[in-house]
């Protein structure tokens, strides 16, 4: 009873919510599933911005974030590597198939094509988030549960009751990854108040973003 | 990594890499100050585009595609606005009237211009004139076999 009431107390704090809150298997597996669909359909829609990425004029490239370092554009041979790895590995990771290594290929692949993608001109930031889950997902144990790793280890095993219990180690990937999440809204506001001031708040900051956004798109 | 020390720990380092950027005032990827729509912006703006020009003069707009080998207009612009800073404005006009010149439709046009213009983008929203300002930046001509 002591230790229920110490459980209890402990996630009432944030550092306890996000550390100490245990999830079931199957609540992880979903975020993992989500995660591998959306990835997989947003390579295969921006499938051809991807592909030119292989062919890009050299003078135009400015290397990002993990890449700035390198002086050129990788070949266009490991773009395309990298594409398809990216592609499998997104796949695999919304099946849960051989996830150890498929989640890390995909969370690698992706950072290593947005980071190119961005390399010639246009961040997207929504792509930080994608990344940022998929690493989160990939070093988790996202897999025990509604994927093809569990079904081979439940053929495997000997057990009647394969069932996997709740445990922390299945909330606390969710809880980070909220975190992240809530983190990244909460820079960008800071941001907003840094660069735009209070005009933010009381001016017309905001309606002349939607209205030159409009004209950019045309 | 499953002890409550080790999740703390990782939980920590991700979030002082999560505000690092903000602390040095530094976009990159995938950790991010997130600056989109933070700065103060007037009801003018300059953007970069491209359009077809053809004989009598009369400006033929452009697809994104056409533009920038994308559908993604921001994505476009953007490629658009870096080669123009990087000098290659020249090339980029080639590369697009290269894609005109493959179009059956287009065969009016004559000339590629990249421009920047200068628009009232509240009155343009609005439906009303907006054009106050337009700099040809690059100009190339649409050569067909």
């Amino acid at each position: 009873m002591t230790a229920l009431s110490t459980d209890v107390s402990d996630r009432r704090s944030l550092w306890g919510a996000v550390l100490g809150v245990p999830a079931p298997a199957e609540r992880l597996a979903t975020f993992r599933i989500a995660l591998g669909i959306f990835t997989l359909s947003y390579l295969l829609i921006r499938l051809p911005v991807f592909v030119a990425l292989g062919d890009r004029p050299i003078g135009d490239f400015e290397l990002v974030g993990l890449l700035a370092p390198l002086a050129s554009p990788p070949a266009a041979w490991i773009v395309y590597a990298a594409l398809a790895l990216t592609i499998v590995g997104a796949a695999a990771t919304a099946v849960g198939w051989r996830h150890r290594i498929a989640g890390p290929v995909a969370a690698v692949g992706m950072l290593l094509l947005a980071t190119l993608r961005g390399s010639w001109g246009q961040m997207l930031h929504f792509e930080n988030l994608i990344v940022l889950h998929l690493l989160i997902v990939a070093f988790a144990p996202a897999a025990d549960a509604w994927s093809l790793d569990a079904r081979r280890l439940d053929a495997d095993s000997a057990a009647d009751d394969s069932k996997v219990e709740p445990s922390v180690r299945y909330g606390w990937p969710l809880s980070l990854a909220g975190l992240v999440t809530a983190i990244t809204y909460v820079i960008a506001g800071i941001a907003k108040l840094r660069y735009g001031g209070l005009d933010w708040v009381v001016g017309d900051t905001l309606r002349n973003h939607i209205a030159y956004s409009a004209l950019d798109s045309t | 990594m499953q002890s409550r020390r080790a999740r703390a720990a990782v939980t920590a380092a991700v979030c002082i890499a999560l505000f690092a950027p903000v602390v040095l005032d530094r976009d990159s990827f995938p950790l991010s100050t997130y600056p989109m729509y933070a700065y103060a912006r007037s009801t003018r703006s300059t953007i970069v585009t491209a359009h077809g020009v053809d004989a009598e003069g009369r400006i033929v707009g452009l697809t994104p595609e056409l533009i920038g080998d994308s559908d993604d207009p921001l994505l476009v612009v953007g490629e658009l606005r870096a080669a123009l800073s990087l000098g290659r404005g020249d090339v980029r006009c080639a590369e697009i009237a290269e894609r005109v010149a493959r179009r059956p439709a287009l065969n009016d046009v004559e000339r590629v211009e990249v421009v920047s213009e200068r628009h009232d983008t509240v009155a343009r929203t609005r439906g009303d004139s907006s054009l106050l300002e337009r700099d040809v930046r690059a100009d190339c001509a649409v050569e067909r076999p």
